[in-house]
C-alpha cells in the first residue's frame, strides 16, 4: 500500500491506496472537502492541492490542459496542482500536499 | 431596435399552432443529431426566438409579461426535445435576471436581442444557489479594480453558451467574503474562455462547458447586482418556475409513449400500477399549481416560497416516474438503443440532477423557516 499525507483545516490525514490512485479519490473517499466535480477530465478546478515544495520536482509534468485550468485558480501557488492528475507511485509514497485556505 | 418597437412587434403571444409549427420544422427533424452527436441547435432556437417564445415573461417585449406562458411555451419544446427544453430556460432566465436588476442599461441592451434569439444566453447560477444554500463554496472570487472587477475561477458546467453568448452569474469578493456581486459575462471577453472535457448521458446538445475566468476584468457596466442583496430572492421563484416547463413537457412525451405502447400491448400493459391517465391526471394537476404559482413570482412569503419548491419537486419526481412508467409500458422495445423511451429517461434525469436537484430541494424543504403545506399532486412533504 502507498500513501500521501494531506493538510487541511483540521490537521493532517493520511491516504492508503494502490499504484494509480488519483490524491483526488483516496481525498474524497476520506470525507475531505477536495469535490472533484469532473472525476478527473479535466473540466474543473475543484480538486486544486498545493505540493510540499519537497516533492513537486517528483510529479508528472503539468499537461496543457491541466494548466490552463490551474489558470483559472485564485490562489495559485509555484507548486499548485490539480490531485486528480496526481497517481499515487512508489516514487510518490508519502507525497504531502495541503488543501488551499 | 427600439424596446417600444419591440414590444410593439411581440405583443401578441405565439399562438400553439405557430410554436408547433416552428417545433415541427426546425427542431424536430434533428433531435437524434442533437441527443446522439452532441449538435448545438443553433438554427432552431433562433427561430423559436423568431415565433417569440424567449420574450413571454418580460416587460419590455410582452404586452402582459407571464412566467406561466414561458413555462407552457418551454413545455411545448420540451415535448419535442429537452435539450432545446433547457437551452429555453437558459434563454428565459437570463432575460429574467436583467428584469430583475436595477442595471437599465445593461437591460436595454441586452434583453430584446435575448427575447428575440439574436443574442443568446445562459446562467451559471447553479454554484452561486448552492453556495448560498451552504452546500458548495463560491467557486469565483474577484477583486476590486479601477471601472470593475478582476475575476478568477472555474464554473464547471454552464450551457447554452458559445461564442459572443452571455450569461449572468455571482462571484464572491476575495477581501470580503460577504459581499457578493452578480455580472453579465459575455463568452470570449479577455480572460474568459470556454472549455468542454466531460460528456454527458444526455444533453450533449445543449452548448454546457467550463467556463474558465484568468483575472477577467468585469466592468461596472456589466453588473446585474452589487451587491448582490436580495436579488436572489426576486429571480429565485420565476427561475424554478420556468425550470418546470422541462419536466412538464417529457412527461408529456412519455404519456404519448405509453399510449403508443398501448396499440400493441394495451392487453399486458393494463395490468400496470399507474396508467397513462393516471399521469396525465397528475400532470394536469401539476400544471394548475404552477400556473397559479406562476402569477406572483416576485412573492417572498415562506408558504409561496416552499409551495414553488414542492411544485418543482414534485414536477422532478413525476418526470422520472413517468420515464420508468413509459419503459415499462414498452417493455424491451424500449430498452433497445434509439428508441424513444431512451432518450426521454436519460432527459428526464436531467430535471431531477439540475440545480435545484431533489436532493437540494429536500434539504431547502427541511428548513424550519419553510412550513409544510398540502399540494395539488402529491401531497405534503416530509
Amino acid at each position: 500500500m502507498l500513501h500521501a499525507i494531506v493538510h487541511g483545516p483540521g490537521g493532517d490525514t493520511r491516504l492508503t491506496g494502490q499504484p494509480g490512485d488519483s490524491v483526488m479519490q483516496l481525498a474524497r473517499a476520506a470525507g475531505l472537502p477536495v469535490l472533484g466535480e469532473c472525476n478527473g477530465s479535466l473540466a474543473c478546478a475543484t480538486c486544486h492541492v498545493i505540493v510540499d515544495p519537497a516533492w513537486a520536482d517528483r510529479l508528472p509534468p503539468v499537461s496543457d490542459d491541466e494548466e490552463a485550468m490551474l489558470d483559472s485558480v485564485f490562489d495559485l501557488t509555484p507548486t499548485s496542482r490539480l490531485s486528480c492528475q496526481i497517481p499515487l507511485s512508489d516514487a510518490l509514497d508519502g507525497l504531502r500536499v495541503s488543501l488551499p485556505a | 431596435m427600439s424596446e417600444t418597437a419591440f414590444r410593439d412587434a411581440q405583443a401578441a403571444p405565439p399562438s400553439q399552432a405557430g410554436l408547433r409549427a416552428v417545433i415541427d420544422a426546425e427542431l424536430a427533424p434533428i433531435t437524434h443529431e442533437i441527443d446522439h452527436g452532441g449538435l448545438y441547435p443553433a438554427q432552431a432556437m433562433r427561430a423559436l426566438g423568431g415565433a417569440g417564445l424567449y420574450g413571454l415573461h418580460l416587460k419590455a417585449t410582452a404586452a402582459q409579461p407571464s412566467i406561466g406562458a414561458a413555462i407552457d411555451a418551454m413545455a411545448a419544446v420540451s415535448e419535442t426535445c429537452m435539450s432545446a427544453g433547457f437551452c429555453t430556460w437558459c434563454q428565459d432566465a437570463s432575460g429574467w435576471y436583467l428584469e430583475q436588476s436595477d442595471n437599465a442599461a445593461l437591460r436595454a441592451a441586452l434583453q430584446p436581442d435575448l427575447a428575440s434569439g439574436v443574442q443568446m444566453g445562459g446562467t451559471g447560477l447553479s454554484n452561486p444557489m448552492k453556495s448560498l444554500s451552504g452546500i458548495e463554496t463560491f467557486k469565483l472570487r474577484g477583486r476590486r479594480v479601477a471601472g470593475g472587477y478582476e475575476v478568477s475561477g472555474v464554473l464547471p458546467w454552464v450551457s447554452n453558451l458559445g461564442d459572443g453568448h452571455v450569461f449572468g452569474t455571482v462571484f464572491e469578493d476575495a477581501d470580503d467574503s460577504a459581499h457578493r456581486v452578480m455580472a453579465m459575462i459575455r463568452c470570449g471577453q479577455p480572460g474568459v474562455s470556454l472549455k468542454q472535457n466531460a460528456h454527458f448521458v444526455a444533453l450533449e446538445g445543449t452548448g454546457t462547458y467550463s467556463v474558465l475566468f484568468r483575472r477577467a476584468f468585469i466592468a461596472d457596466t456589466q453588473l446585474l447586482a452589487d451587491p448582490l442583496g436580495d436579488m436572489v430572492k426576486r429571480i429565485k421563484a420565476g427561475f424554478i418556475l420556468l425550470q418546470t416547463g422541462m419536466g412538464l413537457g417529457v412527461t408529456q412525451a412519455c404519456i404519448g409513449l405509453m399510449h403508443e405502447a398501448n396499440v400493441t400491448h394495451g392487453r399486458s400493459n393494463k395490468y400496470l400500477p399507474r396508467q397513462a391517465q393516471d399521469f396525465a391526471d397528475d400532470l394536469g394537476a401539476l400544471r394548475q399549481e404552477i400556473a397559479r404559482l406562476a402569477l406572483t413570482p416576485l412573492e417572498q412569503a415562506p408558504e409561496y416560497l416552499r409551495a414553488v419548491l414542492t411544485a418543482r419537486l414534485r414536477v422532478s419526481e413525476l418526470t422520472l416516474e413517468a420515464g420508468q412508467s413509459a419503459l415499462m409500458h414498452f417493455g424491451a422495445r424500449g430498452y433497445i438503443e434509439g428508441s424513444p423511451v431512451n432518450r426521454r429517461i436519460r432527459e428526464g434525469h436531467f430535471v431531477a440532477i439540475i440545480t435545484p436537484s431533489i436532493r437540494h430541494l429536500r434539504q431547502e424543504l427541511s428548513k424550519p423557516e419553510l412550513r409544510p403545506v398540502t399540494v395539488a399532486a402529491g401531497g405534503t412533504v416530509h
